[in-house]
């Protein structure tokens, strides 16, 4: 594989949740009523390269992150990951693929079994994959890991259980279960969004160095777009199911180009009392996604919204540098 | 259930000292245990044969006095605690035995499987208990294990259901997904994931269920489908009693009939002990 | 500070009695609230400042023990029967919760959760003051008055957090107690709903107490501060001060920690360690393990309150 190439190749991605509906309103519709939550995106991912995916709640970000490793199944759309179609795989061998592909949730404590130690739970994955020939491989593979995120003495933290551990000691245990089959792909859905802002650093740390040791491809899922600037080398700013601007980290935040990124910018609250922005703030909240505007979907409350916004599709334009942007008005 | 709704109300009289309302229950449960081993050792008489007069009252010879036929009443207690204890030891062993299982799995696996499993163990569910296991009784006929069995479909429901709405909640926790993104099989996930997280709910319904089974049992023995005399068993004792309650005979209904609340109320508040032990979410406030 | 105080506690103590141990929540924690001032309470979990926002109208849980005084208009809320802090609430001190969702009844339309309020104060109160009083709230906090008679369901997150600063401040309370309003929102909505409360600060007469553990809302919203870790106050300065020269380790560490978008600025910083065993303290400084500054002293003798000018910190540094 040479080192251009991408290691995650999403096309098109779809998700469609059914709407629940009555029978009998069933039988008088043909078609379905659906909620696109994820509504065509596409984006690839480079080895060492994280990929920042930025939106508020009801975006639909989550749910790519989970279509991407089909742990919920993608209504349409192509995934490469490693080469491998993923789209094309069934039951075992999907099963086998996974150790190539992890995701990290957002709330540690209930991503654990609390009923099983966390030496067992990030050994786990080596037994379901037939790594290492013996327990006492495995073991001293999870113990070399929890040395290396910083779960010392790893000995001892071999049998205690996830109560008895803090917020951001749990999101490491997290971390290193999705990273001990070494896998290619991470996705990280909101990993740092629970803890406490003395110990959240500590945790992005820890996923960019590993990102850099095992030459991850990275997803990483936040509504926080300044979490996303430690990690991420792009960025991508979703708004209800789709994507509205993709850029290098850089670009994106020295030249948002999108209204929406741009309010995104603008919210975010700035420890320092001195400062005192001029806030251009959207009018009302994201709109459901059972009832989704015609034509550009941020129009309901962009500040900047015209006529033309009705009946235009949502298509990312090259601005030029790799600095794609949903808004044809904006340049 | 009925020794819930019993737990329930002493866990309120109590308060917060939940502590000792298992301690009491723990210490009420080996006593009965203690009867039930040692009963040979225990009973001052054989349990069936007479050894005195009919009638008589308690006194020194006799603690608890004697019944119609001259047998002693406090020997017939003892080893009534045998009989009490087998049967529900073995009818909630049958009972947990199928319906555990079939909650794990069918709760897992969901969909159209579980409204069809879902809506048998229901209809189960919704009878009244001693009238069904009347009815599977007075199929089956007298015996220990046909009674034992008889009890045991009426409980099959109430291990199934428990397991069954714990296992959907447990299938949505974010560690069963985890589980999955992994790459572990389903039985795995079952056994490893599920199973630990509702074996402690699993326990305490266990020993609330024995408490109910010894119940029925009595209830069954009371109507005379239980087992047949002389064998020692408080139910029947109980319903053989009655009949002398106008002659003023109390001694014959109050001991049988104090042992089954005794020994009921033991199980109650020691389940509902142990149900705030093994979830501690009930008891601590943050 | 020498205004009129609307709300002063001193060395308020809280525990928490549970089975497994008793949680020292609040130890020894003095503050006031100045009329028309917005203190900002702010800390990690786990610092104790929710149960002191709680505290402040007396809403804790049955096994909480307080010791100390929240003094409001001379009296000791503490102490108080509770049918006077009743009358209390909602009237002179409210509160605006986290989740609005579970917060507010799911059957009753906001025209009666404000009757409810209303109710509770004046018994009989007549239905057209009910809608006078709450069209006005619901202006004030930025929701249509043509929407009193929706279910709460029928609200958007931000949206029904609204409605719940508008029957905060119905009954026009000297002091509000905000516990992270905006949590559980987002930033776009988060900001929204700041805005709503800039508003209240310009145009009406109240203080605000707001509980929080995102020091950039403090920063755009309070005049004082009260840094809380581990069950005490650790600093207590206005504003300005603070952020620009903050005398506790803890502060300076935790406003480092904060994630900026200056483009320019890529170093993380975080602080080693975790918050002490709040059932199990250790003797010194509740900071002691965490801190980069710690003396031999500081894991001896925990570090009483110093008054630097105008400020106060709690750290043997400025001894």
């Amino acid at each position: 594989m040479n080192k251009t190439e991408s290691v995650v190749v999403v096309k098109d991605l779809k998700k469609y949740f059914p709407l629940k509906i009555s029978w009998l309103e069933a039988l008088r519709k043909k078609e379905k009523p659906t909620v696109k939550a994820v509504d065509g995106i596409s984006f690839d991912i480079k080895s060492n390269e994280a990929l920042g995916l930025v939106g508020e709640s009801g975006s639909g970000k989550t749910t790519v992150g989970r279509s991407t490793i089909r742990l919920i199944e993608p209504t349409n759309g192509s995934i490469k990951i490693h080469n491998q179609d993923i789209m094309r795989l069934k039951g075992e061998n999907l099963r086998k693929a996974r150790k190539n592909f992890q995701i990290i949730f957002q709330d540690p404590m209930a991503s654990l079994n609390p009923y099983m130690s966390i030496g067992k739970s990030v050994m786990h994955p080596l037994e379901i994959h037939n790594i290492g020939s013996s327990f006492k491989e495995r073991k001293e593979m999870v113990l070399e890991l929890f040395n290396k995120v910083n779960l010392k003495p790893s000995s001892e933290f071999f049998n205690r259980f996830p109560r008895q551990l803090s917020g951001g000691q749990r999101q490491r245990v997290v971390i290193a279960r999705a990273i001990i089959t070494n896998p290619k792909f991470m996705v990280s859905d909101e990993a740092t969004a629970m803890l406490d802002v003395s110990v959240r650093s500590q945790v992005l740390k820890l996923m960019l160095q590993l990102k850099d040791e095992y030459k991850l491809a990275f997803l990483f899922i936040t509504h926080d777009l300044a979490s996303a600037k430690y990690i991420c080398e792009r960025i991508s700013v979703m708004y209800l199911g789709k994507i509205v601007e993709i850029a290098s980290t850089r670009e994106l935040f020295e030249h948002p180009l999108h209204p929406y990124t741009k309010i995104l910018m603008g919210a975010i609250p700035i420890p320092d009392p001195t400062i005192k922005r001029n806030k251009i703030m959207p009018k009302g909240e994201i709109p459901s996604p059972t009832d989704m505007p015609t034509g550009c979907r941020f129009r309901t409350r962009c500040p900047y919204a015209k006529k033309e916004c009705e009946d235009m599709d949502m298509k990312l334009i090259d601005m030029g540098n790799n600095h794609l942007s949903a808004c044809p008005f904006i340049k | 259930m009925l020794s819930e709704k019993i737990g329930k109300n002493i866990k309120q009289l109590v308060g917060d000292s939940s502590g000792i309302m298992f301690l009491v229950g723990l210490f009420l449960l080996i006593i009965f245990v203690i009867m039930a081993v040692f009963a040979p050792y225990l009973a001052p008489y054989s349990p069936i044969k007479p050894t005195g007069a009919p009638l008589l009252h308690p006194q020194a010879s006799h603690l608890m006095g004697t019944d119609n036929l001259g047998y002693d009443v406090f020997s017939r207690v003892i080893f009534g605690s045998r009989m009490a204890f087998s049967i529900a030891a073995i009818a909630t062993v049958v009972a947990a035995a199928i319906g555990i299982p079939t909650g794990l799995i069918v709760g897992y696996i969901g969909g159209k499987l579980d409204s069809v499993i879902t809506m048998i163990m229901d209809s189960v569910y919704t009878f009244p208990g001693l009238i069904l296991a009347i009815a599977i009784a007075a199929m089956l006929g007298q015996g220990l294990i046909n009674i034992s069995l008889s009890i045991a479909v009426v409980y099959i429901p109430t291990y199934y259901r428990v397991i069954r709405s714990q296992v959907v909640t447990i299938k949505s926790e974010l560690y069963v997904e985890g589980a999955r993104a992994i790459g572990a099989k389903s039985p795995t996930i079952l056994s490893k994931y599920v199973l630990p997280n509702v074996l402690p709910s699993t326990i305490v319904v266990l020993s609330m269920n024995i408490a109910d089974a010894i119940m029925t049992e009595a209830g069954l023995s009371f109507l005379g489908l239980g087992i047949a005399p002389p064998t020692p068993d408080w139910g029947y004792d109980l319903s053989k009693g009655q009949q002398f309650i106008l002659q003023n005979d109390w001694w014959l209904v109050v001991f049988p009939g104090l042992a089954i609340i005794l020994i009921v109320l033991g199980f109650s508040m020691f389940s509902e002990g142990l149900n705030e032990y093994l979830n501690p979410n009930i008891g601590e406030k943050r | 500070m020498s205004q009129e105080n609307s709300l002063e506690i001193k060395n308020l103590n809280i525990e928490y009695l549970t089975r497994s141990g008793t949680v020292h929540a609040v130890k020894d924690a003095s503050f006031s609230v100045a009329k028309k001032e917005t203190l900002g309470i702010v800390g990690e979990s786990g610092c104790g400042k929710s149960t002191t926002g709680h505290a402040i109208l007396k809403l804790l849980p049955s096994n909480a023990r307080t010791k100390g005084e929240i003094v409001y208009k001379g009296r000791n809320v503490l102490t108080m029967p509770e049918k006077e802090v009743r009358h209390l609430r909602g009237k002179d001190i409210s509160i605006v919760f986290q989740d609005p969702m579970t917060s507010l009844d799911p059957i009753m339309r906001v025209k009666d959760h404000f009757l409810e309020l209303m109710r509770a104060h004046k018994p009989n109160v007549k239905e057209e003051e009910v809608i006078q009083t709450a069209s006005e709230a619901l202006e004030a906090a930025g929701v249509s008055k043509k929407r009193l008679d929706n279910y709460p369901f029928e609200f958007s997150g931000g949206m029904r957090q609204r409605v719940m600063i508008a029957l905060g401040i119905a009954l026009k309370p000297n002091v509000i107690v905000a516990d992270e309003p905006t949590t559980s929102l987002d930033v776009v909505v988060q900001e929204q709903i700041m805005e709503v409360f800039r508003h209240l600060k310009k145009t009406k007469d109240m203080s605000i107490v707001l509980i929080t553990h995102d020091l950039g809302i403090v920063a755009e919203l309070a005049d004082k501060v009260v840094v809380m870790y581990a069950g005490e106050v650790m600093e207590y300065a206005d504003v300005y001060n603070l952020y620009k020269n903050p005398l506790h380790p803890y502060t300076q560490l935790l406003l480092k920690s904060v994630p900026n978008i200056k483009i320019d600025d890529m170093e993380l910083h975080h602080i080693p360690g975790s918050l002490p065993d709040l059932k199990n303290l250790p003797q010194g400084c509740r900071f002691y393990d965490r801190c980069p500054f710690a003396k031999e002293k500081c894991k001896k003798e925990e570090p009483p309150i110093f008054k630097v000018d105008k400020r106060e910190v709690r750290c043997w540094l400025y001894e």
